[in-house]
């Protein structure tokens, strides 16, 4: 029998039977980590993102034998990185928060975009988090968010 | 309950499929969804499921003089950053879904689909593209237009697998891609509309119209000859076999792509508009 094993978080686990189950579902009942969310099931609302590799994924839609031997990071331990407390701060600065049940995947499609250490004009931005959908904010405040973020990232250069 | 398989190498995965029938499982992206369950649930697989995103025999893209060859396993998000493909099938991939998405979406899981609503496969269409298929017998190369059968249906063998997409390469001059959908990103597809000219010819894929893409080597020739924009319209409209569906209507589908091809001949081509 072989011995599956995939990083969560910086720790190593085993992976063991269905390899068919959700990466969303190892998470939020194995781990107890219930900042990765469900909501649309099908890769629609990017409630449940994740890193895997530092890329972003829809936990809903990996199957835990894809994650054998890669790392996974949620938004619990994203949430220690600098990155992170300039994305929150950006967040907070514009109102870009409401119910909060969108910002963790949110937080972190932001992060795929910065990442890319480019100029985004806003039909860009908004390309980069159609996969994120938000019933509360209407989004402008979070566009500003991001917009803002971008141009600290200007000026620092 | 099912059974789920991780073989270490393409071997192994051939191997296994050669002795039961199994369901190929790559990024995820669609037959996750179609096997959905309560939250916490297991999948709803309706039989055996063999992993192969992990496979590195079917990752990369590589060229030769004569063609692009494409892994099933390479995601959209690597045909989009690709610095050989050119530029038409960036496009076209760029255009699907949402990034999240595209890092885990494989060419070879949306050909082996076989949506009608699939937007690489007029890429594949338009470029005569030939697939790999690899099983313990052996190995076999269909053309896209002979694998995709029909809605969902495929000439995928049950003990193969998708290996390789070779596009063969030709001298684009130039390309026209239109996705019509009830948003710009994140959606499929109503219909689509693809127009490659190359230094010899003029090729048309049009999909999510019909069950499989649409292209008519007649009529693409009839546009060279610079026929009536009305002769090849109505050539077109009879090859239409569209149906109402819960993203549009075909009256609405069939207008589209008419505007579609229209708007295309007038500007790019000076056919006789009588």
């Amino acid at each position: 029998m072989m011995r599956y094993e995939f990083m969560l978080n910086g720790t190593s686990y085993m992976v063991e039977g269905d390899l068919t189950r959700r990466l969303l579902d190892v998470i939020r009942e194995d781990h107890g980590l219930m900042g990765t969310k469900e909501s649309c099931q099908e890769g629609e609302c990017g409630a449940c993102l994740v890193f895997i590799d530092d890329e972003i994924y829809n936990s809903c839609l990996v199957p835990i034998g894809n994650v054998i031997d890669h790392s996974v990071v949620t938004i619990e331990h994203f949430s220690k990185s600098t990155d992170y407390e300039r994305i929150a701060k950006a967040y907070l600065d514009t109102g870009a928060v409401q119910c909060g049940y969108c910002t963790p995947g949110m937080v972190m499609a932001t992060q795929a975009l910065l990442k890319q250490d480019k100029k985004f004009t806003l039909d860009e931005i908004k390309l980069e988090l159609s996969g994120n959908l938000c019933r509360c904010t209407g989004y402008q405040t979070i566009f500003e968010a991001v917009e803002k973020l971008l141009e600290e990232v200007q000026e620092d250069v | 309950m099912f059974d789920s398989y991780r073989p270490a190498t393409l071997e192994e995965a051939l191997e296994l499929m050669g002795k039961k029938t199994l369901i190929p499982l790559a990024g995820g992206t669609d037959l996750m969804i179609r096997a959905r369950n309560f939250q916490g649930a297991s999948r709803n697989f309706k039989g055996d499921v063999i992993l192969i995103a992990h496979l590195n025999a079917l990752k990369g893209i590589t060229e030769t003089e004569e063609a692009y060859v494409i892994g099933a396993n390479v995601t959209q998000a690597e045909m989009v950053a690709s610095p050989i493909l050119p530029e038409f099938v960036r496009h076209v991939v760029a255009e699907m879904a949402t990034p999240a998405i595209r890092n885990a979406a494989t060419l070879g899981g949306n050909i082996v689909n076989a949506a009608s609503v699939a937007d690489t496969l007029p890429i594949l269409y338009a470029c005569d593209a030939k697939l790999i298929l690899k099983s313990v017998k052996g190995e076999r190369i269909v053309n896209v237009e002979d694998f995709v059968l029909a809605k969902y249906k495929t000439d995928r063998h049950p003990d193969e697998l998708l290996i390789s997409i070779v596009l063969p390469k030709f001298q684009i001059q130039s390309y026209t891609y239109q996705k019509m959908g009830q948003r710009k990103a994140s959606i499929l597809s109503k219909v689509s509309f693809l127009a490659l000219c190359t230094d010899h010819d003029v090729r048309i894929a049009i999909g999510a119209l019909n069950d499989t893409v649409l292209r008519s080597k007649e009529i693409e020739k009839m546009i060279a000859q610079k026929k009536p924009k009305t002769e090849i319209l109505s050539a077109y409209q009879a090859l239409y076999q569209s149906h109402d569906d819960k993203r549009s209507t075909k009256a609405y589908k069939e207008r589209v792509v008419n505007n579609l091809i229209g708007k295309w001949l007038d500007e790019k081509h000076e056919v006789n508009n009588g």
